[in-house]
């Protein structure tokens, strides 16, 4: 499971750690680090996928999941993979319910009939829990639990067999579904934010290259035909890129920009927060840029449809002086 | 065979990639650009697909992605080897990882197209030229810029662009060649 990848790669960091010679806080730290990593790349990959259904419900298109599996089978597939969800996804009170049986949930509660069903002899269990002398039972009900039992005594076998096997087509479509996944996941590159005191031991986190390098920003984002939509932004070396914004505090913020396939880590944000709280001459930069996005934009060369999108650039370059530029 | 001076003639002229180009739809791409890109959403109604070194961007203004924009970026061909789409090298083989704006100027004049320098309204910003046949804006390399793009020099293109709805006042343009 994802919980037992994120512990293993959080214990094979500690481990590396203690092995590379470091202290038991860093080797912690490393650890903190690995979790972290594989933490994010689920959030992704789970944002990236309730996105994406989202949109496709809102359209009446097949969910990603569903997408996957047709492609992998067809409408056929689809069908059975449809069924089983419902089936596998259905309680045994519901189907009491479905079937006109749920007086047994009110009588018996749902845990002994599941248990009576183990028993082989789901008839003669219920029965025996059954209070004939109750008062329920002696104001007339008892032609409907006879009716509900019988019910139960002809059907739930079936109920659990369709539900054993909506579980093997589920199992099937499993490897399908989590290979699509994978590949909509978009690239997380692992690195460490370049600060003393935070160099951390390699640490192999599934899915990741296992040599961590420090984050870098590669250049502040130019004023090109997209500044309008990507707003003031600093492309980083893995080719992913960092939206700059400021928060309701008036801190400077940063927000992941899905480009060329690859979207920033954590440390990558933190990196390019870090590098324009740290560097006037970065600061003066992103300042310059956006005050000629500014120009840009008034003198109708630059094009921008969000008029929010203005009210950033402006934020950003007032909180820019604010730290200091040249 | 032709040559990538000829693809950005082409995309100068014309406004398009390939023949597609700013109106069309999101699927009217992969079907030229091939199935290899990548696909993001930057802000609220905006999509993008990014075939390498191009990028279709579309807006959502009235139920319907329609392209808006579309980025051709030179500029990261010396920091990437896996930028040009294979339906673009087929056709106009091999790309540089530089591309000096002046071997395209003398492709484009030899053609008998008009190019204009557009007047910096920032310092900051790209030297910018207009080509008024195909509404396309080459953006270079500037003194600005040169500190922070050492593999790139004075007059290389960084990016080619048409965006819809981009007006350019006469009084900016300045008849280059």
């Amino acid at each position: 499971s994802f919980a037992d990848q994120a512990a293993a790669s959080a214990a094979q960091a500690r481990a590396d750690a203690v092995a590379a010679g470091k202290s038991a806080s860093e080797a912690a730290a490393a650890a903190a680090e690995a979790k972290q990593i594989a933490v994010e790349k689920q959030r992704l990959e789970d944002a990236a996928t309730r996105q994406n259904d989202l949109t496709n419900n809102a359209n009446g298109a097949l969910v990603d999941d569903e997408q996957a599996v047709f492609d992998q089978g067809g409408q056929a597939a689809l069908d059975e993979y449809r069924a089983a969800l419902a089936s596998a996804n259905k309680t045994v009170g519901q189907w009491l319910v479905e079937n006109s049986a749920d007086i047994l949930l009110t009588l018996l509660g749902v845990d002994n009939i599941v248990n009576c069903v183990k028993t082989g002899d789901v008839g003669t269990c219920l029965w025996a829990l059954v209070d004939v002398g109750s008062f329920a039972f002696a104001i007339g009900k008892a032609p409907a639990v006879s009716k509900a039992i019988l019910k139960v005594v002809n059907g739930i076998s079936k109920f659990f067999e369709e539900a054993s096997k909506a579980r093997k087509v589920l199992e099937r479509t499993a490897k399908t579904i989590q290979d699509a996944r994978a590949a909509r996941r978009p690239n997380l590159e692992v690195c460490e934010i370049p600060l003393p005191g935070l160099r951390l031991a390699a640490v192999a986190v599934p899915g990741f290259a296992a040599a961590p390098k420090k984050c870098q920003v590669d250049h502040v984002g130019q004023v090109s035909g997209d500044y309008g939509t990507k707003g003031p932004h600093l492309n980083m070396d893995d080719r992913s890129e960092v939206s700059i914004g400021v928060d309701k505090n008036g801190n400077l913020v940063g927000f992941p920009i899905n480009a060329n396939g690859k979207m920033p880590s954590q440390q990558h944000i933190q990196t390019a927060i870090d590098y324009l709280m740290s560097s006037r001459a970065g600061r003066t930069k992103l300042l310059n840029n956006t005050e000629g996005a500014l120009d840009q934009i008034k003198a109708g060369v630059l094009k921008v449809n969000d008029p929010n999108m203005i009210v950033r650039m402006k934020q950003v370059c007032y909180r820019l002086r604010k730290l200091g530029v040249d | 065979m032709s040559s990538h001076l000829d693809f950005f003639a082409d995309f100068a002229v014309t406004g398009t990639v390939l023949g597609v180009g700013l109106g069309s739809g999101p699927d009217d791409w992969p079907g030229v650009l091939g199935s290899d890109f990548h696909e993001a959403s930057w802000t609220d109604r905006h999509l993008v697909r990014q075939f390498g070194f191009v990028d279709a961007n579309f807006y959502d203004g009235s139920g319907e992605w329609v392209c808006d924009s579309v980025n051709v970026r030179p500029g990261q061909l010396h920091r990437f080897d896996d930028m040009i789409p294979e339906a673009i090298g087929s056709r106009y083989g091999s790309f540089p990882p530089r591309v000096p704006f002046e071997e395209v100027a003398n492709r484009l004049v030899s053609a008998g197209v008009e190019i204009y320098h557009v007047s910096r309204v920032n310092v900051a910003s790209l030297e910018q030229f207009w080509i008024p046949d195909g509404k396309v804006m080459f953006s270079l390399i500037s003194e600005y810029q040169r500190e922070d793009f050492p593999a790139l020099r004075l007059g290389d293109v960084y990016e080619a662009s048409t965006t819809t709805g981009v007006d350019i006042a006469a009084e900016q343009l300045t008849r280059y060649r």
